[in-house]
Parts: structure tokens; C-alpha cells; sequence
């Protein structure tokens, strides 16, 4: 009769070769994370996350993420993919909670072997996901940035460095002459440094800053202000605020027999909310261009194609702001891929990010990161809106730098 | 234009949306003892009715305002009737937390049908204002203030002067004695629900054609609401109503003194002080419990 211990040697045997197979997979596994999820297949498709607000109060920007990067992606994946591979898009949906936005960011990175992630609106969820884009060395794409990291890149505007081109517009929409002008903006880390920028630029440039207004994300009610700006009386307002905040305070402008220039540095990204305006004093800015849903020019086609197959009907109303932005950015994102190679991973990529600039025609003439730039915008353009559905383009500011 | 007479009078027509929502609320808890934190969904139905009943069927602001009071009345009343009526004369609080996910459905179905992008009402008033002791009052202003302060009288007339009112009291009181009695609780809330509806889509409203259609400010609106119910009593229609007047003036008056930053931290401050030395607010009735 075999004794205990000879009885319970193959079952430790077994169990010290399954341990040590773990060991060998749990090791190549996380080697692959670490690099920031490379395949080890060549024909594999690349992952690219989505980890955005996809519910609560800001998902509409979190949709409108999702659809623009939805809509390169299928257009990629349909001539072929990038280096032969098709690109597979997994979404998650971080519901405005930085945790939570965190969770994603790892679950992408690790399980998904993700190695580029879209998404947070909010900066809160972008410096939730930010350590976690370090850890894993994944570029992510955020529409606010909170927070500076190697990893995280621009997707959407960032008003901060706009105090040139506010200047510079200032001075245009008044027919270069000398003038006195109100700013009105939003109470935001951008808006702030915007504002600073605007204070120390406006005497340089001959111009007289008469009133700083600063506006709460959750006001309702802007009679404070309005009536501030009426008092200081003027040439030109500009204004930094949510579509909804700028009509409200179009409309308190109009009734006060205000009607001097009105430009609205975010007015491209809230297209929605310019619709039916029917003053003629409003110019809005944004940087990157106004994409018209009628538009010839090849990049703009493909883009409007692009949305079409994902299923909305682009209007000027849902294409301009955030899809086309998203779009944009997934196609600087696909470029830097393309010349990265096929075994491209996020280390790899983010390198190939930090060197690549793209060309979009109507939709960005110049879009592009640098190692010391993560904001992507070269320019600002601005518009005269006519009738609340024609925009004229009428001129534009580069960036400094 | 003086800055000061701005602020009262954007006090005044931001105060008369607070009371509009605030009545609403005030008018459930008096009739049910329901906190019903879904006043916002229907206030944001409310207004994407509104948005469609003048950009798609082209009606007027008063033919437009009277389809969403009553498509929301309608609907308020049929959402309790169907969803609360069988457990609200037992379980208010259980009510009140339900209608946490009710406003979560409201929301998404907005969502569905509109979608979640801020919406600009045609407008179908004039944009000029007129200028009265310093201030530019504008046309829609007028418009708010005169809606909520009609609303707000019939309101008061049906809850001290109606039958409907005295039911409403005697429900609220005690249910189970009000059914012995002869009184259907369920119908009187239902009637209550349907009051209350109109009420909010009349605030939707009157915000959206102020502003947009906007859930997120919608949110903000229903939310600064509440301090505004507190400091007027939670079972005070009446109350409500002088509470988001005076909530709107206070909110103004501490962003021309100390800048706009501290609004709701002095809001808010404000109603937790006012909890802490009057549980009832300014004009609500504290609970007596006999021994």
C-alpha cells in the first residue's frame, strides 16, 4: 500500500507546474501592461478606451466624445485599420465620479490592454485618471485638463492661453481703433488665467479693460453683472461662459439698448445654444474652425460621412464642438499611431504624439502636440454670426509660441 | 443703470421661478407629506414641452405655457396614480426617496426624446426692456413675474379657500382618519400631484424662455429651490413664495457685496442656520406631539 506522501506527490507536482505557468503568464501579462498594453499579436486589433461621462449631468459631452472617436474609428477600420490592424473601441462610463474615472482608466489599461484612451469632460475625473495614464504609460485624451502629466493630452479647448487672440479680436471687431472694452467669464482655473492675461495684455495694446466679471457655473441669474457691464458703458464685451449663461446674458444686454460687439470666445463648441440669436453684434471664437454641415471640402466630407455611420445626422448644431474635436483628435491619435508600427505600444505612441502635427483642412489646418505642449489648438478663429445660423468667418490669431 | 436696482429686480424675477418650484414642493408636502425631489424632472419636461410647443407647433407664450401646464398636470397626476398612490397615504418617506428615481427616469427620457444639449426657445417675446427707478426691466421678466405671481394666487385660493385645500389639510394630517371619514387620500394626492405638475411646467417654462432649456441649469434651479423652502416653510405655499423672493435677494445681495464665489455658501449657510433655530422655517407649522 503506497504511503501518504508518495500518494500526494503527483498532486504536488501538478500543482507546482500550474503555479508555475501562472507565474510565466501573470508575468508576461503584466509586462504588457506595463508597456502600455501592446499585443503580442501582430494581427490583433489595437485598443483604444473610451472613459468618459456617459451619464449624469455633463454626458452630453461624454456622448458627443464617444461618437467623434466612434466615427474616426469605424472610417479606419473600414479602408483596412492602421498598420494592418483594426482598432477595437471599448467604452466605459466613468458617470462624472473620479474614482470612478480611475477604475476605468486601470481596467483599459490592464485588462483591455488599452494603449489610448478618450474621455473625462471634467478635470476632476482627467487628474483621477492621470496617475493611472503614468503608471500604465497610456496617452489619454481629456476635453479639460486639471493637472499636468506626460501622459495627458488636450482634446478640447483650453481658454487659458487666450488672452492674445481676446486682444487681438477686441481690436478687430471695432475696426482697430483704440478702445474700452468688459470681459465676463466663467470662475474656472482657464477663465482665470485668461482674465489675468487679458488684464496685463489690454494697456500694451492700447486698450482700456473698464470691468472683470466673474460668473458662477451654477448662476441662473445674471442681472449683477449684466448691470455691471452696462454701467462701465463699453465699446466691446467679451464674454467666457456656458451657451445657456451667454444668452442669458445676450438677452440682458439687448434689453438694456446695449448694442455695441458681443464676442463669445466659446461660441464654436456651444453652436447649440447660438441657434434662433437673432442679434447681429455677436462674434464667436473658438479654436478650431466652425464646421458647416454643407461643406465641400474633403476633410469635412469624410468627417460628416464618418458621422453618418455612426448614426447621427450631422447638423450644424450636433457636429460643431466636441464631435469634431473628438474626431480630430482620434486622427492626430491615428497618425501618431500609423508611425509608431505595428507593434506600437502607449510609451510608444506617446512619443510619436509629442512630435506629430496633422492637417485637417476645414476642419483644423494645424493640429498637433509637442513633448512641452499637450494643448493642440495653433490658432484661434473668429466669426460674425448672422441671424444665429450664418457664420462668417472673419479672421484668425495664431497661438503665441 | 444703477447695479443695485438690477439686482432687486433680477432678484425678484429669479425669486418668482424659486417660488413657482417652491410651491410646488410646499403643495405635496401639505397634501401628502411626500418631499418629492422630482420637481426638477418635471420642471425639465416641463420646459422641452414648452420648446415644442413654440419652435415645432408655433404657438405663442401664453398658448404654449397652457399646453405645458397641462400635459404636465396630466402626467404628474398619472405618475402618481399609477407609481405612488397604492403606498403614498402609508409610506411618505419610502414616497420620497421613490421620487429620487422617478426624477432619474424623467431625465433619461428627456434625454431620449430631446437629447441633453441646451436648447434655445424662438423667441416669442419682445428683447427690449424698460427702464424703472434705475433698472432695466425686460419684457420676459415682466412676463415671469406676472405668470408666477397669477399662479401663485390661484394656488393660494385653492389650498385656503377651497374644499380641495381643506382635504388636502385633513390627508396630510392623518390619512387613515381622513379615509374613515370618507375622504379618498389617494385621490386628493392625485389631485395634488396634478397641481403641483402645472406648476413646474410653468417654471420650466418661464426659465427657458429667460435662459434655454438647459438640464444642468434646470438642475441648479431645482436644487437653489430648497433653501428657499426651508426659509419659507415646507408645508407653506405662501411661505414657498416669499421664501424664493427673499432666498433670490439674498443670493444678489451677497454677489454685488462679496462677489459671486460666495452665493451658495452663504445660501445654503443660511438654511442650515435658519434649520438650527426654526425647524419649520419663517412660515411653516411646527409639528405638535401630544403626550
Amino acid at each position: 500500500m503506497p504511503s501518504r506522501s508518495v500518494r500526494l506527490l503527483p498532486i504536488g507536482l501538478a500543482a507546482a507546474a500550474a503555479l508555475l505557468v501562472a507565474a510565466c503568464g501573470s508575468s508576461g501579462g503584466s509586462a504588457s501592461s506595463s508597456a502600455g498594453g501592446s499585443s503580442s499579436s501582430s494581427r490583433a486589433p489595437y485598443v483604444w478606451g473610451i472613459n468618459a461621462e456617459l451619464s449624469g449631468p455633463v454626458s452630453v459631452y461624454g456622448d458627443q466624445i464617444a461618437s467623434g472617436v466612434q466615427a474616426y474609428v469605424d472610417q479606419v477600420n473600414a479602408a483596412g485599420g492602421i498598420n494592418g490592424r483594426r482598432i477595437q473601441l471599448v467604452k466605459l462610463d466613468n458617470a462624472a465620479s473620479e474614482s470612478q474615472a480611475a477604475t476605468n482608466e486601470t481596467q483599459l489599461a490592464t485588462a483591455d490592454k488599452a494603449i489610448a484612451v478618450f474621455g473625462s469632460v471634467l478635470d476632476a475625473e482627467c487628474t483621477g485618471s492621470a496617475p493611472v495614464a503614468e503608471r500604465y504609460q497610456v496617452p489619454t485624451a481629456c476635453l479639460t485638463i486639471g493637472i499636468h502629466s506626460p501622459y495627458i493630452y488636450g482634446l478640447g479647448a483650453d481658454n487659458s492661453g487666450g488672452g492674445p487672440a481676446v486682444i487681438a479680436a477686441v481690436k478687430k471687431v471695432a475696426g482697430g481703433r483704440p478702445l474700452r472694452f468688459a470681459l465676463m467669464y466663467n470662475n474656472l482655473p482657464a477663465d482665470n488665467d485668461l482674465a489675468k492675461s487679458v488684464a496685463a495684455l489690454a494697456p500694451r495694446a492700447g486698450e482700456k479693460l473698464l470691468t472683470s466679471q466673474k460668473l458662477e457655473l451654477t448662476q441662473t441669474d445674471f442681472s449683477v453683472p449684466v448691470a455691471s457691464v452696462v454701467a462701465a458703458r463699453p465699446d466691446v464685451v467679451v464674454v467666457s461662459a456656458t451657451g445657456p449663461a451667454f444668452v442669458s446674458i445676450l438677452k440682458g444686454l439687448q434689453a438694456s439698448g446695449v448694442a455695441v460687439p458681443v464676442v463669445y470666445l466659446d461660441g464654436v463648441v456651444n453652436t447649440p445654444s447660438l441657434v434662433g440669436i437673432t442679434a447681429s453684434s455677436v462674434y464667436p471664437m473658438g479654436e478650431y474652425p466652425y464646421v458647416d454641415p454643407a461643406s465641400t471640402d474633403a476633410h469635412a466630407s469624410a468627417f460628416l460621412a464618418a458621422l453618418r455611420s455612426v448614426g447621427v445626422n450631422p447638423t450644424a448644431v450636433n457636429l460643431n464642438g466636441t464631435p469634431a474635436t473628438a474626431y480630430i483628435t482620434a486622427s492626430a491619435f491615428g497618425a501618431a499611431l500609423r508611425a509608431c508600427g505595428p507593434s506600437c505600444t502607449g510609451s510608444g505612441l506617446a512619443a510619436e504624439l509629442n512630435k506629430t502635427t496633422i492637417s485637417l483642412g476645414a476642419l483644423d489646418p494645424a493640429f498637433g502636440y509637442t513633448a512641452s505642449n499637450h494643448v493642440p489648438w495653433r490658432a484661434w478663429f473668429l466669426y460674425h454670426l448672422v441671424h444665429g445660423t450664418t457664420w462668417t468667418p472673419v479672421t484668425s490669431f495664431p497661438m503665441p509660441g | 443703470m444703477s447695479v443695485a436696482a438690477q439686482a432687486v429686480e433680477g432678484s425678484i424675477a429669479t425669486g418668482a421661478i424659486y417660488s413657482l418650484v417652491g410651491s410646488g414642493f410646499a403643495l405635496l408636502f401639505r397634501a401628502s407629506k411626500v418631499l418629492s425631489f422630482c420637481q426638477g424632472g418635471f420642471m425639465l419636461v416641463g420646459a422641452f414641452v414648452f420648446y415644442d410647443a413654440v419652435s415645432a407647433w408655433k404657438l405663442g407664450f401664453l398658448a404654449a405655457l397652457c399646453v405645458s401646464a397641462v400635459i404636465l398636470t396630466v402626467l404628474s397626476a398619472g405618475t402618481y396614480f399609477v407609481v405612488f398612490a397604492r403606498v403614498a397615504s402609508r409610506a411618505a418617506f419610502g414616497t420620497s426617496v421613490a421620487t429620487i428615481g422617478l426624477a432619474g427616469v424623467l431625465q433619461a427620457a428627456v434625454a431620449v426624446k430631446f437629447g441633453t444639449s441646451p436648447l434655445q426657445v424662438p423667441s416669442v417675446l419682445s428683447s427690449r426692456g424698460y427702464h424703472v427707478l434705475g433698472a432695466v426691466v425686460p419684457v420676459v421678466d415682466i412676463a415671469t413675474v406676472a405668470t408666477a405671481a397669477v399662479v401663485l394666487a390661484v394656488l393660494l385660493v385653492v389650498v385656503r379657500l377651497t374644499p380641495l385645500g381643506r382635504r388636502m389639510e385633513a390627508v396630510a394630517d392623518n390619512a387613515g382618519l381622513a379615509e374613515h371619514l370618507g375622504l379618498s387620500a389617494a385621490r386628493t394626492s392625485t389631485l395634488a400631484w396634478g397641481i403641483a405638475g402645472a406648476t413646474t411646467a410653468v417654471a420650466g417654462s418661464v426659465f427657458a424662455i429667460r435662459s434655454a432649456v438647459d438640464p444642468v441649469g434646470v438642475s441648479n434651479v431645482a436644487l437653489l429651490a430648497f433653501p428657499a423652502i426651508i426659509l419659507g416653510g415646507l408645508d407653506s405655499v405662501g411661505g414657498a413664495a416669499i421664501g424664493g423672493l427673499v432666498f433670490a435677494g439674498v443670493q444678489n445681495l451677497v454677489e454685488v457685496a462679496l462677489g459671486p464665489g460666495w452665493v451658495t455658501i452663504v445660501s445654503f449657510a443660511l438654511m442650515l442656520a435658519l434649520l438650527a433655530v426654526r425647524p419649520s422655517g419663517m412660515f411653516g407649522r411646527p409639528d405638535v406631539v401630544r403626550l
